[in-house]
Formats: C-alpha cells, structure tokens, sequence
C-alpha cells in the first residue's frame, strides 16, 4: 500500500512540480525580452506596455529580460514564458524551432516596422577596403542577431572573407547594440554591426558620437521586432491580448503607452515580414533549422 | 460689576490670544521644521535605500553569471529600484549644491547602468569580460561614495534641523507654560475678586431674602457700591421697606379693623357702663396711633368732668389730670367750633386748659353730646399718624356719636332692670303675703279645732296625776302631759302666726332691744363656748313693735346659736345710712347649704327635726316686712351665716 501511494505521488510530481502552463498563464503571463540596448532601459521601456495588457487581461504580466540573444529561445519554456519581444533572427528562429505564433509586429515612429542594419567603425581607423580591418577587434552584438551579426558576416562573404575569426584579431559579443556602438567609439573594437534604429538613438542622445563614428555598410531593411506566444496558449486571452495590441494606437492610454516606448502602433506578423531575415541566412549558406546561434561559453 | 467681569475676562482673553497666536506662529515654525524634518528623514530613507540598492546591485555585480548569482530579471529589478530611489532623491527640492552632487550621481548612475548592462551582456574573453566588471564595479564604488558623502552631508543638516525644532519646541513649551500660569494666576485672583464681589453680595441677599421669608421685613442689606450687586441691594432694601411698611400698614388697618369691630360689638353687646367705657377706649386705641387716649365725663356731683377711663403707652411721657374743670372744657369746647379737631402741641392754650404735663406734640378732642349737651370729651395725645386725619377725624366723631348712643341705652336698660327687679320683689311679696295668708287661715283652723281637745287631754292627765297609781303609770302620764304641753305651745305658736295683732310701734334704740334680748341668753353662751362680739354702730331709732322686734332678734339670735353646736363666734353688728339701719346676725356654724336657703322663709320648713316647728323664720320674715323693712340671708357651707336685717328709719 505504502509502495503504491508513493508510486501515484512519484507519477504525480511532475505535474505537480510543473504545472501545465494554461495553469500558470491562468495565474500570470509572462513575457519575455532580448537585450536589445541597455537592459535596463530596455525592460523598462516595456514596462507600460506590462501594465497595459495587464489591465486589459485582467491579470498580472511579468517581463522577464535574458542577457543573451540566444537565451530567450534556449530559456522560453524554461522560464515558462508564453510569450516574447524577439528580435527579427531570434523570432524567426523561434516560430520555427519552438513553433511559436507570430502575434504582433510594433511599428515605429515615421510607420516603418522594420530598419536597416549599419556597419560601423570609428573614424580615426584607416580603412580603404574592407581587408584594412584584418587583425582588427570586431565587437558584435550576439549570433542571434540578424543587424548585429548576420549582416556582418553576410557582408564579409560577400567580400570574400569567409571566416570572420581567424579574419579579426577578436571577436566578442556585447550582448547588446548600443553596447556594440560604444565598445566600437570606446575604442574597445574597431567594427560592429548594428540596428540603424539603435545607432540613430545613440546618436540623437550623444550627438558627438556621430563625429566618431562611421558607417561603413547598410542592410536591407529587417523586421525590426516581433511579439511571438505560445501556440497552445488559451484562445480567449490570444484573442483579446490581439484586439488590444492591434487597437491600442486607437485609445488614449494606449497611445500613451506606445509614445513612451517610440512606437507608432502595432501590426499583426506574417512570416512574409521575415523574409530578409531568410535571405541573410542563405547569404551566408545556410536555414533557419540548420543555424546556429548559440555562443560557445567561455 | 458687569463691566469688571468683562475687564477681567478680557484680560483672560487677551492672554489666551496672545498665547494663542505666538503659539500658532511657534507651532507654525515647529511643525515647517518637523515637516522639513520628516521629509529629510524621509530621503534620508531614500538615500539609505539607495545605499542598500547600491551595495546589492554591487554585489549582484560580483555574482552575476555564477552559479550562486541572481537572475537578470532580479539584477534589473535592483537596478530599477536603485534608478527610482535616485530618481525619488532629484525630484526632491534642494539646495544648488544637493542638486548638483545628485546631477553627478545620475550621471554616474547612468554610467553604471551602461557598465552593469555590457558586462551582463557580454560575451567575449575572460580579460575583457573581467575588465567590464571592474570598469561598472569602480563606477559602483565611486557611486556609493557619493551617495555616502551626500548622505553624510544631509545627515549633518537633519541633526541641524532638528536641534533647531527642539529648541523651537522647548521655546514654545516655555511660553505656553507662562500663558497658562499667567492665565490661571489671572483666572484665581479674578475668581476670587469676583467671588468677593459677587458670591458674598449674593449670599448676603440670600441671607437676608430668607430672614424676609421668615417674616423679618425691613431687614436692610449694606452692600453701598455702585455695581450692579450694589443697584440690586439697593432694590432689595427697597422692597424690604416697602413690604415693611405695607405690613405695618396692613397690620394697622387690621388694627384699625379690630379696634372697629371691637368697639362696634362692645356698642351693641355690652351692657354693662364700666365695660362699655373701657372697651370702647382700648378700642379706640386699635383704631387710631395714639400715645395716650384719656376718656372724660361730666359729674353731676362735681360739676367736673372727670377722667372715666385712659388707655396709654407704657412710656407714654404726657398726663392728663383727673378732672377737668367744666369752664375751662366749654372754652376749648366753643374753640373748636363744638366739633372734633385736632390741636397742634404748640398751642399752649389747649394744654393749659387740660393742664398736660409732659411733651405734646399733637392733641385731638372728640366731644361726646347728648341732645345737644356736652357731657364728655376724649383727647387722643401725640397722634403718630396724620395722614388722612381727617377721615380718622370723620370716623371718629362716628364712633364717638355710636358711644354716646350705647351709654344712653346703658342707662336706659339699668333703669330698667331696677324696675324689673323691683317689680319681681313686689310679685315675690305679693306671693309670699297670700301664701302666709293662706297658711295662717289654715293654721288659725288647726289649732282652733286642736286647742279644745289638748285642753280635754290635758285636764284629764293633770286629774289622774293626782290619783294613787303606780309609779309607771304616773311616769306615762308625765309624758302625756308633757307631751300635751308641747302640742298646745306649737298651737299657740300657729294661732301667734296667724293672728294678725296690730302694731304696737314706737320710737326704739335697736341697740339697747338688742342688749336686752341679748341679756336673756348670755349666761348660757361660755357653756356653749360661744364668743360674743357686738358692734353697735347706728346712733338713730326706729319706729317698731317693741315686744315683736324682740322675737325677732331672740329667733335670729337662737338660729345662730343653734348653728354653732361646737361653738364659736357670733356677731351682732348694725349700722346706719341715711335711710336706714341694718342689723346684721351672723354666726361661725355650719351654714346653711345652697339648695334650702330660698325656702328658709317659708312656714313649717324647718331642718332641726323634732325640735322645731318651722315657724319661727317665718315669723321673723312676716314681722320685719309689716314694718316696711327686709330681712337678707348670705351663707357659706362650713363658714357661716349672716342674716341682714333693713328696717327704715324714722322719717
């Protein structure tokens, strides 16, 4: 009997341990970002939007913000996220890898959804032709990104330098692209690739970094964001969260919200706003499903 | 008073809102600085908080990445708690130094975000991942020394700030203790002021409404101020008196009413003259404030009128004399018209007519008429109260007509009752001759039809007293005889009784008929052990039947002694008036009780048994009224008894 009671419970613990994520979503939703700048003004920037849809769900949404790119596709379901901000590689990779539904794409001030990717070097780095940076330190946001690392390397290849590693003397990832921006005027690094949008804030807050930097090359435009959930999440809240987001330029304490976070409105996504994001990675000789981008740990 | 209640309350007032306001202005300041000092603590929290942030995040930097370190969630959370509590601080007035410090805290801040930020993000080589730790970990620390230094700073201006609200406090506790003991030192002596002033003036007023209550009216309160306690006293004195006066007014009129009604009721109840004279003076003294009241009438005899009565003051200080010369009365009498009038002391002309001795101030003189002729005055000295004089005057003279009327009827009715009483006494011997008549007939019958065969039965005992019998017999026959005798004497006694014999008169010396009656049973009165005591004091004669008047006084004389069988006194007294002489016989025995002494008189009533007939009174009586005269009777169980004799002198 005693056997047998702790048989039931040992079958029982997992679900008790986990409990299935509708039950958890009943209780909060919780919402994941990349470190798209500082992660600290990123998450706070997307805090008005967590008490937005927090109101509008009637229940509690928790942000959480993972200080890699990488990490909120490897940590979604460990974080027991229903959904994320992800960036245009990291969501592409995300609806294809972990099956997620693209919700809502956010559109940014002046109504573009998506932005170019820059090349960046400082000024006083001499540079003729791309191979004048051989041995250089390139400071790169993440692998899991598509201005900050896919239009780097698609750019070298398309110069003919196939390895990036053994090409620079170093490579690191910031982590994040304003990060990236200022280890390149630092003086840390000498190249990075970063979001346009990333770089034209930098500048507009630090208008002398414009006289210390140079970009060198831009990208075609890129999705620029994209909230993505879970598949099996309740179609009710899906619903509901959907009609929110899409309308939330059409009431005023949503137009609140998207002026504090610099956004105009959101759209709904389609997989077709990915397609520079598909390009780049064929670009460089490879899919979505054979990619990798994760970090190797140091 | 009004007016020192006010002073003394304002004073109060005033104090109080001096205390009142510098203790607003003090609290004012004191709660600007414990506001100030609140607030101060309030960011000193803040910056402790930032302390605490600073110091975690710090940490969080060291841990970050290991396996022991916190989530990022948790580090961007500390980080944001750290921005807030810096944010809370700036948003803060202060001075230009506080706010430049806090521009360089920001700055930093934000520096150390953007360090915190890249090494948390980073993935690069252990050197350069190292070198970003320490790059945020210096901007940390210098942070924390900023924040240690402003902290240090604002903590010295908080105890600065506070000192100073302490003292401010200890200032304000001191006035405020000042006010008070100035107010209660105010309060106390103003309480006790007007306590004094107040309290005492009222109990006082209390004391003497209740004295009021108890019937002491015209008690006075001394209260002489001016407030208005003093206005209130003055009132109440006022109605003292005036209820006073009402009282004694109304007291008088009662007195006036009971004097009235007193001399009304003597007027027509009273008939006796001395009463009438006397209640109708102690009446008028009811009726009118009068030191003295003096009552006179004329006497005929004297042709004086002479004091009848007076009703005076114990200190009265004035007197009228006994009697009034009639002259002397009839001038006064012409002087005020013949009418009542009132006399002022000053006229020495009334008070030497009525020779007043002492201090006159005022005289009123009622007269008294009858038909037109004055035969009386009343003087009423020293009148006290004049007002209305005149209606007491008319009222007076009322009266006084009233008076005059009663004592007529007196005198009337007096006259009268001494017809009545001589009426009755002329019935009473009226009566008394035709029952004696009656008796004496029918005694003259009796005895006439008794006295032959007395005389058979006597013959015949003294005729057989001579034969030889035994001595028994002769002994009966004794008694026979004796007996005989005494049946014949009370048959002569009733023929004596109804045998009308003419009288003998002739002028007689009662007291030398009195000697010689007296002579006759003298010897005997020692054995008695009666004391004899004559008082002869009528000098006149009489014109009596000697052998009649004889019998009369041996019988009184007998009576008395008879009276006294144990001894004692018997006095034989006349006298004499103008008219006539009275005999009076009177005795210590037993007395004679009150029931039998009317019928003492009547025909065969007697009380000595088998001794006596019962005539001998009757004789008497029957004797002295067929000389004209009377004969009285007064006796006392156990004392005594008199018997007056009246008989008419000779004209």
């Amino acid at each position: 009997m005693k056997k047998l009671v702790i048989t039931i419970i040992m079958l029982l613990s997992p679900f008790l341990l986990n409990p299935p994520l509708h039950a958890i979503e009943d209780q909060e939703i919780v919402i994941g970002l990349i470190p798209e700048e500082n992660i600290f003004r990123h998450y706070e920037r997307y805090l008005p939007l967590a008490r937005y849809l927090s109101e509008l769900l009637d229940k509690p949404i928790r942000l959480t913000i993972l200080s890699k790119y990488g990490d909120v596709i490897d940590r979604f379901t460990e974080r027991h996220m229903d959904g994320a901000f992800f960036g245009a590689l990291t969501g592409y990779i995300a609806i294809h890898k972990l099956g997620l539904r693209p919700l809502v794409v956010p559109v940014l001030k002046g109504g573009t959804y998506a932005s170019p990717g820059y090349i960046i070097i400082r000024k006083d780095v001499p540079l003729n032709t791309i191979k004048d940076l051989k041995g250089s330190v390139a400071a790169l946001v993440d692998r899991a990104t598509a201005r900050g690392y896919l239009f780097l390397l698609s750019y070298l290849r398309g110069k003919g330098i196939k390895k990036p590693e053994t090409f620079f003397r170093e490579v690191f990832f910031t982590g994040s692209h304003d990060a990236a921006i200022y280890a390149v005027a630092d003086g840390r690094a000498d190249i990075t690739s970063v979001k346009a949008s990333v770089y034209h804030k930098i500048i507009k807050k630090d208008p002398l970094l414009k006289e210390e930097l140079k970009i060198v090359a831009r990208s075609e435009d890129i999705i620029d964001s994209v909230m993505c959930i879970r598949n099996d999440m309740n179609p009710k809240t899906v619903k509901i969260l959907l009609k929110g987001l899409l309308s939330m330029h059409e009431n005023p304490e949503g137009k609140e919200v998207l002026e504090k976070m610099g956004l105009e409105k959101f759209i709904k996504a389609d997989e077709e706003q990915f397609r520079e994001v598909e390009f780049l990675l064929k670009a460089i000789g490879t899919d979505v499903m054979r990619y990798d981008y994760r970090i190797e740990r140091k | 008073m009004r007016r020192r209640i006010i002073k003394y309350l304002s004073i109060i007032f005033f104090l109080f809102t001096i205390g009142g306001l510098a203790s607003l202005l003090i609290m004012e300041k004191v709660t600007s600085d414990l506001s100030t000092i609140i607030s101060l603590h309030r960011v000193e929290t803040l910056r402790q908080d930032l302390i605490i942030n600073l110091n975690t995040v710090q940490n969080n930097l060291f841990t970050v990445g290991t396996e022991f370190g916190p989530e990022v969630d948790v580090i961007v959370k500390n980080v944001l708690t750290l921005d807030r509590s810096l944010r809370r601080c700036q948003s803060c007035h202060h001075s230009e130094e506080m706010t430049r410090r806090f521009s360089t805290i920001r700055r930093l801040l934000d520096r150390y975000e953007d360090a915190l930020s890249s090494f948390i993000t980073i993935s690069a080589n252990p050197d350069r991942v190292k070198l970003l730790q320490e790059v945020a970990a210096e901007i940390g620390e210098d942070l924390l020394a900023q924040t240690r230094e402003m902290t240090f700073i604002a903590h010295q201006k908080l105890q600065e700030q506070t000192e100073r609200a302490i003292k401010t406090v200890n200032i304000l506790k001191a006035f405020l203790m000042l006010v008070l003991f100035g107010s209660m030192c105010i309060g106390l002596v103003a309480a006790f002021r007007l306590t004094d002033r107040i309290v005492k003036p009222i109990q006082r007023l209390k004391e003497a409404s209740e004295e009021i209550a108890s019937g002491n009216l015209g008690v006075r309160v001394n209260i002489t101020d001016e407030t208005e306690i003093g206005i209130l006293a003055n009132t109440f004195n006022k109605m003292s008196n005036t209820l006073k006066e009402e009282r004694e007014m109304v007291m008088r009129y009662m007195s006036r009413l009971k004097g009235l009604h007193r001399i009304t009721l003597t007027l027509h109840m009273v008939t006796d003259r001395k009463d009438l004279i006397e209640e109708f003076v102690e009446g008028l003294y009811d009726v009118i404030l009068t030191k003295g009241i003096y009552l006179y009438l004329m006497d005929d005899k004297s042709d004086h009128y002479k004091l009848a009565y007076k009703a005076i003051e114990k200190k009265k200080g004035i007197s009228f004399p006994e009697t009034c010369e009639t002259s002397k009365v009839n001038y006064i009498y012409e002087l005020s018209n013949k009418k009542a009038k009132l006399f002022n002391g000053s006229s020495n002309e009334v008070a030497n007519c009525f020779q007043v001795q002492g201090d006159l101030r005022n005289l009123l003189v009622l007269w008294l008429r009858q038909r037109d002729r004055l035969f009386g005055f009343v003087i009423f000295a020293n009148i006290s109260e004049q007002e209305n004089i005149e209606e007491n005057i008319r009222v007076l003279s009322i009266i006084a007509n009233n008076f005059v009327v009663a004592l007529e009827n007196i005198q009337l009715y007096e006259d009268l009752r001494a017809q009545m009483a001589e009426l009755k006494q002329t019935q009473e011997q009226l009566v008394q001759a035709a029952k004696l008549a009656a008796i004496g007939e029918l005694a003259a019958i009796v005895a006439h039809e008794l006295n032959n065969p007395l005389t058979t039965i006597l013959g015949y005992a003294e005729l057989l007293k001579e034969e030889e019998l035994p001595e028994p017999i002769k002994e009966e026959l004794t008694i026979i005889e004796s007996e005989s005798l005494r049946a014949r004497d009370i048959v002569r006694q009733l023929l004596e009784f109804s045998r009308k014999k003419p009288l003998q008169l002739q002028p007689t010396d009662l007291n030398e008929l009195l000697e010689e009656t007296i002579r006759f049973i003298e010897p005997n009165l020692s054995k008695l052990h009666i004391k004899l005591e004559k008082k002869y004091q009528s000098q006149s004669t009489v014109n009596i039947d000697r052998d009649q008047f004889k019998q009369v006084f041996l019988n009184l004389i007998n009576n008395a002694i008879q009276a006294m069988p144990e001894g004692g006194t018997l006095k034989i007294t006349t006298l004499e008036t103008e008219r006539n002489i009275f005999v009076e016989v009177a005795d210590t025995g037993e007395g004679i009780p009150e029931d039998i002494l009317p019928r003492i008189f009547e025909p065969f009533f007697t009380t000595k048994k088998d001794k006596g007939t019962g005539l001998g009174l009757s004789i008497t009586y029957r004797i002295i009224r067929d000389h004209g005269g009377d004969i009285t009777v007064e006796s006392e169980p156990g004392k005594g008894t008199v018997f007056k004799v009246v008989i008419p002198k000779l004209k």
